[in-house]
């Protein structure tokens, strides 16, 4: 028997990309469309589970103020004071509305927090003239 | 002058070298993975703050629904309308769904009834319709 001659032919084994750039293209878009930077901002906090209202999503408050269980208020991470966290509410709706921006207070409070700091800051805002006041929910079963 | 085989390829067809686009790609994976972070969606609930009214002249169809939201015997909270007391959000919205609208709704929680309670009366409202609301400072 006569063996072919000539250069042996070696079977290399190819490594090949284009499915696997497929997938990490389609990881980066869902990386891509599912990261929400906006949220990075605001404070962790246990929000009452409620559907809210429908068009809640579109509001951009002038100012957020976060309201811990244990009675603390909080701007940007911050702790105040009653009158300071007022005067802060004060301050940012003075400047929307001067502005010509949309001048709500976005309250989110632990769904734990004894109604009675909500009141105190509800009373607060509205001795000084904020009375647009919304309460922050999480919708349920929602995850972004 | 003799080319190399990989020469006369891309002089043929033009050949794309991926090695660059991959890891461009991978840094972009890397960076996504680290700073995605998957969090509820929020909704707000409207809660203009309301002045309580007590109109003795009116009709009692045109005054404003009051919610009271307390804290029960067994420590849960309970929300009561005029003589009725009911235990959760849907019972609530079950009764006002029943009265007029007109007049609006006032939210008053006690100061120790926990503001998931509150926010469960005030979406009882949202659900039945009661888009004049307020919340009104309690205990």
């Amino acid at each position: 028997m006569k063996r072919a001659r000539g250069r042996a032919r070696t079977a290399v084994a190819g490594f090949n990309m284009t499915p696997m750039i497929d997938v990490v293209l389609q990881l980066i878009i869902f990386f891509l469309v599912t990261s929400q930077f906006s949220q990075l901002v605001r404070t962790p906090m246990d929000l009452p589970e409620q559907e809210g209202e429908d068009d809640a999503g579109k509001r951009l408050p002038a100012i957020v103020v976060d309201v811990r269980a244990d009675g603390v208020f909080l701007i940007e991470r911050s702790e105040l004071t009653l009158d300071e966290t007022v005067a802060k509410v004060v301050s940012a709706v003075s400047e929307a509305r001067r502005e010509e921006r949309p001048a709500g207070v976005l309250v989110r409070a632990d769904r734990a927090t004894p109604s009675r700091h909500i009141s105190e800051l509800a009373t607060g805002m509205a001795a000084a003239g904020v009375r647009n006041w919304t309460l922050g929910t999480e919708r349920p079963g929602g995850g972004g | 002058m003799r080319w190399s085989k990989r020469e006369i390829t891309a002089r043929r067809g033009g050949q794309l070298p991926m090695t660059s686009m991959i890891d461009v790609v991978f840094l972009l994976l890397v960076f996504f993975l680290l700073t995605a972070r998957f969090v509820a969606t929020e909704s707000e609930l409207t809660a203009a703050l309301g002045v309580e009214r007590s109109g003795g002249g009116r009709a009692a169809d045109l005054r404003p629904q009051v919610i009271r939201v307390q804290v029960g015997d067994e420590g849960q909270p309970v929300f009561r309308l005029g003589e009725r007391i009911v235990h959760d959000r849907a019972s609530l919205t079950s009764l006002l769904m029943d009265l007029p609208r007109e007049a609006g709704v006032f939210v008053r929680p006690d100061g120790d009834a926990p503001v998931e309670a509150t926010v469960a009366a005030l979406q009882a409202c949202e659900d039945a319709g009661f888009y004049n609301r307020s919340y009104v400072a309690g205990d």
